[in-house]
């Protein structure tokens, strides 16, 4: 089956380091090399001390979630099929925030809820960073 | 140095098109078709403009250098401003004329988004956008579902700006969304992006709005009763995602303190507000921001009434951008004007209104406020 929803660009080089890691099953994150400060996504220049120097780094698969939606319309044809889907900001253990969707039971969905990363292979060369509930 | 712009400069003229659908009209066309009504409202011609300060539309367009040729006027002062909601072009336009460098000016906004078919609904190639976040509507329903969660509010809480945006809209002609929508109406709706329904968002419409503003001085010779404005202030919080908790919108409480500050005004003494709302959530996060309601019990306050006809603080008396028509805010404006003249027509006039406040964003990048009045305060 083609994957119909909108497709990042992997192979832009801002953010190729991403994709590509999210491919092996890692998440990551940018970090300064000077204040090792985490951004996320990638900034040409650290904004907490104003020095360029960065490097993609693994970082948590763990996290909680600051808040969700839950779409009942699909803005673009390739999202009917899975309505009603959950799009959350994640907040994971190393503080980096990241706005993806909540996958598979929504058994205990709540702001605050623990959501463990997920990989979704969507094409050959993409993967999707995700996220699923972690039963308490 | 003196930074009180109390009663110094007044809006003398408004003028809008039809609003809805206004197929093969560009944005600046609209613009110069309302800027045309602003100048009949204030009975002037091109000739007493020596300002202009436009609007950029959605798709980036409405530069002043484009609005020029169709308007026929060089002014001495041309500026435009991405940043829509007027609030931020009329503060513009107060600086102009408070430091001299125009004496009058015109303020413009086009949009033709609704019959363009602008993609609103498009999603960047993020990873936010290939994971469905799409809509303006997503980080509202985002920063809605957390304040539930905090604070506990109830739909029906909820639901009295969108039903009262619509109870307002019934008593106004040039409204869109006129048909009644009683609260259980509101809440047999289904949700659109949970937990937001379709008559929390604005829909998108075309249209122009203007409006013309000169020194209190000057003022005086104008038609109209001149429209005095009292008080303005603006934050931004322009690293946007990259602020911890952007959808919270803290920012405004630095646009809050400053406009009660500088005014020496409080709460109690405005008696109409109107509230930029492209989402109904944004309007409870003003109206806690700015202090008519504690944190966390908008909601509450909203129950009692204090804000649909009849009540002590009419909100959106034009029915908003929820149910009167899209124009990034503008509109709100042009009605409190028209409410502040006391022409706002027997249905929905509000009596011996004095004092208006408008509130606006720039989604989570950049708030205003602005307090105009029938006096120079």
């Amino acid at each position: 089956m083609t994957y119909s929803k909108p497709v990042p660009d992997v192979a832009h080089p801002d953010m190729a380091p991403f994709w590509s890691a999210a491919r092996e099953g890692r998440l990551t994150a940018q970090r300064c090399t000077a204040c090792k400060s985490y951004r996320f996504p990638t900034l040409e220049i650290c904004p907490a001390c104003l020095e360029q120097g960065a490097e993609w780094v693994e970082v948590s698969q763990e996290g909680t979630i600051w808040s969700f939606a839950t779409y009942h319309r699909a803005f673009h044809p390739g999202f009917k099929a899975d309505l009603p889907y959950v799009v959350a900001i994640v907040e994971n253990a190393d503080g980096v925030r990241y706005t993806g969707r909540i996958l598979g039971s929504r058994e205990g969905l709540a702001v605050g809820a623990r959501v463990r990363a997920t990989f979704v292979e969507c094409t050959e060369t993409f993967t999707l960073p995700a996220w699923e509930l972690v039963a308490d | 140095m003196d930074s009180d712009i109390r009663g110094k400069v007044a809006i003398v003229g408004i003028g809008h098109t039809a609003q809805g659908e206004l197929p093969g009209q560009s944005p600046e066309l609209n613009s110069v078709l309302a800027i045309k009504e602003a100048m009949r409202d204030a009975g002037i011609d091109r000739s007493a403009l020596d300002g202009l300060i436009t609007c950029k539309s959605v798709q980036g367009t409405n530069i002043d250098w484009q609005v020029g040729p169709l308007l026929g006027i060089n002014p001495r002062y041309a500026q435009t401003l991405d940043y829509g909601t007027c609030n931020f072009s009329m503060h513009l336009a107060v600086q102009a004329i408070v430091t001299g460098m125009a004496d009058t000016v015109a303020l413009c906004y086009g949009a033709n988004a609704r019959t363009m078919k602008f993609p609103f609904g498009a999603s960047a190639p993020t990873l936010a956008g290939v994971s469905g976040l799409m809509h303006v509507g997503g980080p509202a329903a985002l920063a809605l579902q957390r304040y539930k969660s905090l604070y506990g509010m109830t739909d029906e809480e909820f639901g009295w700006i969108a039903v009262g945006a619509r109870e307002w809209a019934r008593r106004n002609p040039v409204a869109l969304f006129r048909d009644p929508m009683s609260m259980d109406d509101y809440l047999a709706m289904e949700y659109l992006i949970e937990p937001l329904r379709r008559p929390d968002l604005t829909m998108i419409s075309d249209g122009g709005v203007s409006l013309i503003l000169t020194s209190a001085e000057r003022a005086a010779d104008f038609p109209n009763k001149p429209i005095y404005i009292l008080g303005m202030s603006e934050a931004s919080q322009i690293r946007g995602e990259f602020t911890p908790d952007y959808l919270d919108r803290e920012f405004l409480g630095l646009a809050s303190q400053q406009i009660w500050n500088s005014t020496g005004m409080s709460q109690s003494d405005i008696d109409l507000l109107y509230v930029q709302d492209p989402t109904a959530f944004w309007v409870l996060q003003m109206i806690e921001h700015f202090g008519f309601a504690p944190r966390g019990e908008g909601g509450k306050w909203l129950a009692q009434g204090h804000t649909l006809p009849g009540g002590s603080l009419p909100l959106n008396t034009n029915g908003g951008q929820l149910s009167e028509c899209y124009m990034w805010g503008w509109m709100h404006i042009v009605e409190a004007v028209r409410q502040l003249r006391g022409a706002a027509g027997p249905e929905r006039q509000v009596q011996d209104a004095e004092i208006a406040m408008y509130l606006s964003t720039q989604t989570w990048f950049k708030g205003g406020a602005s307090i105009i009045a029938t006096h120079k305060g």
